[in-house]
């Protein structure tokens, strides 16, 4: 059965005279295991279905319809507690803006210590050490002396990775992570997404991978879906949608792919 | 004789305390920027490239006197930054804009887009009534934004959408020098594309300098004329970009050109 099965989710924003409709009756599901893509241009509504999954976009502006069901139960009916459970636990995410998702007033290691204390059996000493072990997995140098900074002494790329530590130290069912490589340079990247591919072989982690780069989700993603104003355009294996698009707006994505790779031919 | 650089940075450094422990006990210092030097010209395209922490986002802010120096100093037109005052500081800052690297901090939630937009307007004179309203709509043109989105707040807008605004709010004074910190990490490949395509024309055009914060190599050798490379807060290598990218000298350089090929079964050294 699968994980995750999302049928004709839509969602509309109630503008001061106009409503948004942000994503139009989209319908997919994610198997234990899998790692799906969503891709799409800029306000396509990818983000929306990420944060429509468990409700967690604001209600009014947001109106939320269809359903969405993990491992059968309903998410759209669930409420309160339920729902709090589910988040950060069987489904845990990683926000495209990491800045708003860490706490400035806590440390990092205090953020790491109550998520890791929450989900998991360990405490105390136990769960500090675990603390660190997820942020050198993420690649953070000196991972003990920083379990000690705020939020605001990490860089960019630091506190996005700080993000994917967090989420994945509650051992989720399900991670869903909103471009979660976009402040990282191609080492770390790529450090990241063998994390995610391990734990995906060996946990069955399932992934909902929302990510502009398409080298990304090549090299990461079993299947991959396109985004086009609101819409699900196209859904297949990688391989297939990125080698022989269907749809004219694969086609467009797949055409500046090609004018922005590294152009290196003869040069090395 | 030749025109001093619009924005020139001589070995300045920034040292944040290095705090340990639960106590955060102060145990010495953290180089993010170490004795750097930067210059740029008029029409000039440089990108600034390392691996995530090395010190680019602090360099930029140090540039742009977002954070000032522990060490060193920075030049506009030859006039140390930190001596500028009243009439003077106000051109500066006119003249050299930043793009943040993380939208939404950097925007007012209070703020509409129209607002957000018409800020430097206001606060530099530059345009009024019918002339400010035409300006905005140029703008939101610009970075590919409908013009129905002026009334919209920060949170009715997606990632993307928030980084372009502030993209077009760097653009309203029209810099002399633009220092962007990442412009396009958050954008599709289609619109990134098309900004970059904006700001090779406004180097190219409008002689505006560029300083380009990037992972993407790809982006950088595309826009940039000159890349350097930054490694622990120090500059590890700089040239042009053909030569950079054909012959990296630094193994980090090197490290990073493979691995924008990289498979995941790859191990790194
Ligand atoms: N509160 C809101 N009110 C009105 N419109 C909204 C609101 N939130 C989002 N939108 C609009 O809904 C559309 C989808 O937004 P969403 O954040 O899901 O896009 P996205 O695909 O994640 O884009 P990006 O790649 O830029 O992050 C966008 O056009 C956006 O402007
Ligand atoms: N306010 C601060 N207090 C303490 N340390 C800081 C502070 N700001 C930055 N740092 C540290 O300085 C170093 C450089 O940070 P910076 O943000 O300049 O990196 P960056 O190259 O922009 O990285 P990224 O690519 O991840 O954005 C990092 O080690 C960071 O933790
Ligand atoms: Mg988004
Ligand atoms: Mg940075």
């Amino acid at each position: 059965m699968a994980l995750l099965t999302v049928e004709d989710l839509s969602v509309i924003y109630a503008q001061r005279s106009t409503a948004v409709r942000a994503v139009d009756r989209v319908s997919f599901t994610i198997e234990p295991g899998e790692i799906v893509a969503l891709v799409g241009e800029s306000g396509s509504g990818k983000t929306s279905v990420a944060l429509a999954l468990t409700k967690l976009l604001p209600m009014p502006p947001a109106a939320i319809s269809g359903d969405v069901r993990l491992s059968g139960t309903s998410l759209l009916d669930a409420t309160g507690d339920t729902l709090r459970s589910i988040r950060g636990g069987t489904i845990s995410y990683v926000f495209q803006d990491p800045a708003t998702s860490l706490n400035p007033v806590l440390t990092i290691g205090e953020q790491l210590v109550e998520a890791i204390e929450l989900h998991t059996d360990a405490r105390g000493r136990e769960a500090k050490q675990e603390a660190i072990r997820w942020l050198q997995r993420v690649g953070i140098p000196s991972a003990e002396e920083r379990l000690g900074a705020y939020p605001h002494e990490f860089s960019g790329g630091m506190q996005q990775r700080a993000c994917i530590a967090m989420a994945l130290a509650s051992r989720p069912a399900l991670l869903v992570a909103d471009e979660p490589t976009t402040a990282l340079d191609v080492t770390i990247q790529v450090q990241i997404l063998r994390l995610l591919r391990d734990l995906q072989r060996t946990l069955s982690l399932s992934v909902l991978l929302i990510s502009h780069d398409l080298t990304v989700v090549e090299r990461i993603a079993h299947r991959v879906g396109v985004m086009a104003g609101g819409r699900l355009v196209e859904l297949g294996a990688v391989e297939q949608v990125l080698h022989q698009p269907a749809h004219p707006h694969t086609k467009e994505l797949l055409r500046y792919r090609s004018m922005m790779t590294l152009k290196r031919e003869g040069k090395r | 004789m030749m025109a001093a650089p619009i924005i020139e940075a001589r070995a300045v450094s920034k040292w944040y305390p290095r705090r340990a422990g639960v106590l955060r006990r102060q145990v010495g210092a953290i180089r993010a920027v170490d004795r750097m030097n930067v210059s740029l010209g008029a029409g000039q395209t440089l990108g600034l490239v390392g691996e995530s922490g090395c010190g680019k986002t602090t360099l930029a802010k140090l540039l742009v006197r977002l954070l000032e120096a522990s060490e060193g100093e920075v030049f506009v037109h030859g006039q140390p930054f930190a001596s500028l005052r009243g009439p003077r500081l106000l051109a500066a800052r006119r003249a050299i804009q930043f793009i943040f690297q993380d939208p939404l901090n950097s925007l007012n939630p209070r703020l509409t887009v129209e607002e957000t937009l018409a800020e430097p307007l206001v606060i530099h004179r530059l345009a009024r009534g019918e002339a400010r309203r035409s300006r905005i709509r140029e703008l939101l043109v610009a970075v590919q934004l409908p013009p129905s989105y002026r009334s919209r707040l920060p949170r009715e807008l997606s990632g993307g959408e928030r980084q372009r605004v502030g993209i077009a709010r760097a653009l309203a004074t029209e810099p002399e020098a633009l220092i962007c910190d990442e412009p396009i990490a958050s954008l599709d490949v289609s619109v990134g594309a098309q900004i970059i395509e904006l700001l090779r024309t406004l180097a190219h055009r409008r002689r505006t300098a560029l300083l380009f914060i990037s992972h993407d190599l790809g982006a950088v050798a595309s826009l940039c004329d000159r890349i350097a490379v930054m490694k622990d807060g120090r500059l590890v290598e700089f040239g042009p970009t053909e030569e950079l990218l054909s012959r990296p000298a630094h193994s980090y350089t090197e490290l990073l050109i493979r691995s924008a090929s990289l498979d995941l079964e790859f191990v790194p050294p």
